[in-house]
């Protein structure tokens, strides 16, 4: 084929030369293979993570509406174990309310079983509350508490689980859902994990210098956090209406809402257009972002209406058990004064949009015994005040005042009483009256 | 003449057959076909030995129970307990093997104290990381300036190079395992100065060592692994000594700041017990070959 060596030489380079590139070609061709599935991989996870259609966060001075959803305490035993859980009453579709009872009778009997035999138990309670029942969302937390009897010492039982309902749908929340798309997830995770691991450290370990001792291994405690995210295994989480709190083993992850206000998508994402409840008058509305009350037995009376231009909050404290005939005419009384006032205000509201009231009363009536003059007395405390000022003054002013004194509440003493004095120059007034019981009158001490 | 000819076609031969071979072994090098030493399905779901490890080791035992077990990855179902608790675990004869950091001092004790003998074997090597915000401007640093920054001699980036901005740098608590890395690969001796503190006001803690923030003038580092703590789109990873730490960089060793994970078995366990097989396989090619897969270096 060849009749010249030059002829065989060039065709051994040639032939080298094609070899080469082949093998070259091919080296890459695998090359960008690899590299493709690792990119289709991130685009993949990607699109995992960006699984919200909600862009709306949280707006601190935005308000919103309790659920008119009725929760039914309930009680149950089995041999060593009660229970104590709730259902709920009052949605419209009773299939998504059947479903979701089912779900929370189903969390509540079976929440112990995965991590103890019940036959190693001595002694165990379960308690199912609810932590979050607004904006169209219902979220609650099983605590199961007791001792075990599988070891010579018995042991504490100690198991939390979260378990959360979007009422629309009576599907259970996932974890992602609850932020906005562009919600920074590594560093709302990492931050808080870390925060409430060290507060934990501190709890164990912390010496009489106020310094943690061993903050363990907290870069491997923050990576099973991020693990369980990325594979979308963060299951067991519930919320309130200021924090959410993912349940790990050993530990509770906090995540203030107040802190990442920005991608908390809670309180908007559920919402509907049309009411999901049978009532409209059992939860309260308009209540600011970030705080929460209770209708519950503690007050005797209370009153929240948050409007456009005026503002009420009352709360009246008595024990209505044992009390005297006087003493419920007398509550009586105050709450029918209290009533006309409400309406006397409301006119004036109603008259004067620019101008915005608000009335602002804790009353106390209790019995009280007057050591001078031996006497069983009936002692009134009102504290508090009614305001009138420019809707402006309100907005840009006084409102803070008051979303502030809701969001510590619990944190410090704030009873609901509001203090304007620094910048209206009226404190609230505090008048206590004393009644004989017996003759009906005022008396003074 | 014709002898001539003849010894010039066999040398062209020959060559020819060397490009073939050159070509073949390039191929095979490069692109790593492990098929032939792949082995078969050696385990299922029920039989495959009780594994348990640091996080940081998750994936590489997923990925080893998916492929010796057939399973899908989803379907595989492995928890690790962290590394304290995964040393408990092998020493109390919960689980057989563990995937895990170089036992400590500690560890090694309770291990003698309980009669246990450990065998420990390398299986994936993890660089010590440094990273910045994105938009600084850094690329690079060497050893001596990363000693200079964390003793505390260098705290301006102006002194490396970059902008008057001043240097925020993180640390991690001693406990944890990049500052082993740090301490021992990077300071070397060096007494490092002290960390970037926060409080806790609610528990009126303060001195507490602070999570890494990423803002402009901010220096963190970590494991290449636990980079899964970060958004690393908003971070710039650096070079050090002008070598970057990359997947060739660190298996070579050019990039020097590193450590292992372990595979760590009781001695006692016999010479064909299911864990040995389980060993075995982790440390064949075909085992590294996962490794690399699970985004991990091989070891040599």
């Amino acid at each position: 084929m060849f009749k010249s060596t030059k002829g065989k030489l060039i065709f051994v380079i040639i032939f080298s030369i094609i070899c080469i590139t082949i093998t070259a070609l091919l080296i890459m061709y695998s090359k960008i293979d690899i590299e493709d599935q690792v990119e289709q991989e991130t685009i993949l996870n990607t699109q995992s993570i960006q699984t919200s259609n909600d862009e709306q966060g949280l707006d601190l001075k935005g308000k919103y509406n309790q659920n008119d959803l009725k929760i039914v305490g309930k009680q149950a035993s089995q041999e060593k174990i009660e229970f104590s859980y709730f259902q709920i009453e009052g949605l419209k579709d009773k299939n998504i309310q059947e479903k979701i009872n089912k779900e929370i009778e189903n969390v509540t009997f079976n929440s112990y079983k995965e991590k103890i035999n019940i036959q190693n138990v001595n002694n165990l309670s379960v308690s199912t509350s609810c932590t979050a029942n607004y904006s169209n969302i219902l979220s609650l937390n099983v605590y199961c508490w007791g001792r075990s009897s599988n070891t010579v010492e018995s042991e504490i039982i100690d198991i939390e689980k979260g378990i959360n309902f979007d009422l629309k749908t009576g599907n259970q929340i996932k974890f992602r859902e609850i932020f906005t798309n562009n919600a920074p997830m590594y560093d709302i995770l990492r931050k808080c994990a870390y925060n409430s691991i060290l507060r934990d450290r501190a709890e164990l370990t912390l010496s009489q210098e106020m310094v943690i001792n061993n903050y363990g291994n907290i870069e491997e405690d923050i990576a099973l956090v991020m693990e369980l995210y990325k594979r979308d295994k963060i299951n067991q989480f519930y919320f309130t209406t200021s924090d959410i709190i993912i349940i790990m083993d050993d530990i509770s992850i906090d995540i203030p809402m107040i802190d990442w206000s920005n991608y908390i998508a809670i309180y908007n994402k559920y919402l509907s257009t049309e009411s999901l409840f049978e009532n409209d008058d059992i939860g309260y509305n308009n209540l600011y972002t970030l705080t929460t009350r209770q209708k519950d037995s503690y007050y005797y009376y209370t009153n929240y209406q948050n409007e456009s231009n005026y503002f009420i909050d009352i709360f009246f404290e008595w024990q209505e058990d044992n009390a005297s005939e006087f003493e419920k005419q007398l509550v009586a009384s105050k709450i029918k004064e209290i009533e006309e006032e409400i309406s006397n205000l409301k006119v004036l509201a109603n008259q004067n949009t620019q101008n915005f009231y608000i009335m602002n009363y804790k009353i106390t009536v209790e019995d009280y015994f007057d050591d001078f003059t031996k006497q069983n007395l009936v002692k009134c405390v009102e504290r508090g005040n009614s305001y009138e000022m420019t809707v402006h003054d309100f907005t840009e002013n006084i409102e803070p005042i008051i979303i502030q004194d809701n969001r510590n509440v619990y944190e410090s003493d704030v009873e609901f009483v509001y203090d304007f004095s620094s910048l209206l120059n009226i404190a609230p007034q505090e008048l206590t009256e004393y009644y004989n019981p017996k003759t009906e009158q005022k008396v003074v001490i | 003449m014709n002898q001539n000819k003849n010894i010039i076609n066999i040398l062209l031969i020959i060559i020819m057959i060397l490009v073939v071979i050159g070509c073949v072994v390039s191929y095979l090098y490069f692109v790593e076909v492990e098929e032939e030493e792949k082995p078969n399905i050696i385990f299922n779901l029920e039989n495959y030995p009780k594994v348990d490890g640091a996080i940081a080791t998750l994936r590489i035992a997923e990925e080893f129970k998916s492929a010796l077990t057939g399973e899908k990855i989803e379907d595989v179902n492995i928890v690790h307990t962290k590394t304290e608790n995964a040393y408990e675990n092998l020493i109390n004869k919960k689980v057989d093997l563990i995937l895990v950091t170089y036992p400590t001092e500690k560890e090694i004790v309770k291990a003698q104290e309980a009669g246990i003998e450990l065998e420990i074997f390398p299986i994936a090597k993890d660089a010590l990381v440094f990273f910045t915000n994105k938009d600084n401007k850094v690329e690079n640093l060497t050893i001596n300036q990363i000693q200079d920054i964390y003793s505390g001699k260098i705290t301006n980036w102006q002194n490396v190079g970059e902008e008057n901005i001043p240097i925020i740098a993180y640390q991690r608590p001693n406990t944890s395992d990049s500052q082993k890395v740090m301490l021992t690969s990077v300071m070397q001796g060096i007494k490092m100065k002290a960390p970037e503190t926060q409080n806790i006001d609610i528990w009126q803690l303060s001195n507490l060592i602070t999570d890494y923030t990423n803002t402009q003038g901010a220096l963190g580092y970590c494991l290449n692994y636990y980079k899964i703590l970060y958004d690393t789109e908003q971070l710039k990873f650096l070079t050090v000594n002008d070598i970057e730490p990359t997947y060739d960089n660190v298996k070579t060793g050019l990039y020097g700041l590193q450590t292992e994970y372990y595979a760590i078995i009781r001695k006692e366990e016999p010479e064909n017990s299911n864990t040995r097989k389980l060993l075995n396989a982790m440390l064949s090619n075909y085992g590294q070959s996962i490794i690399k897969e699970a985004g991990y270096v091989q070891v040599n």
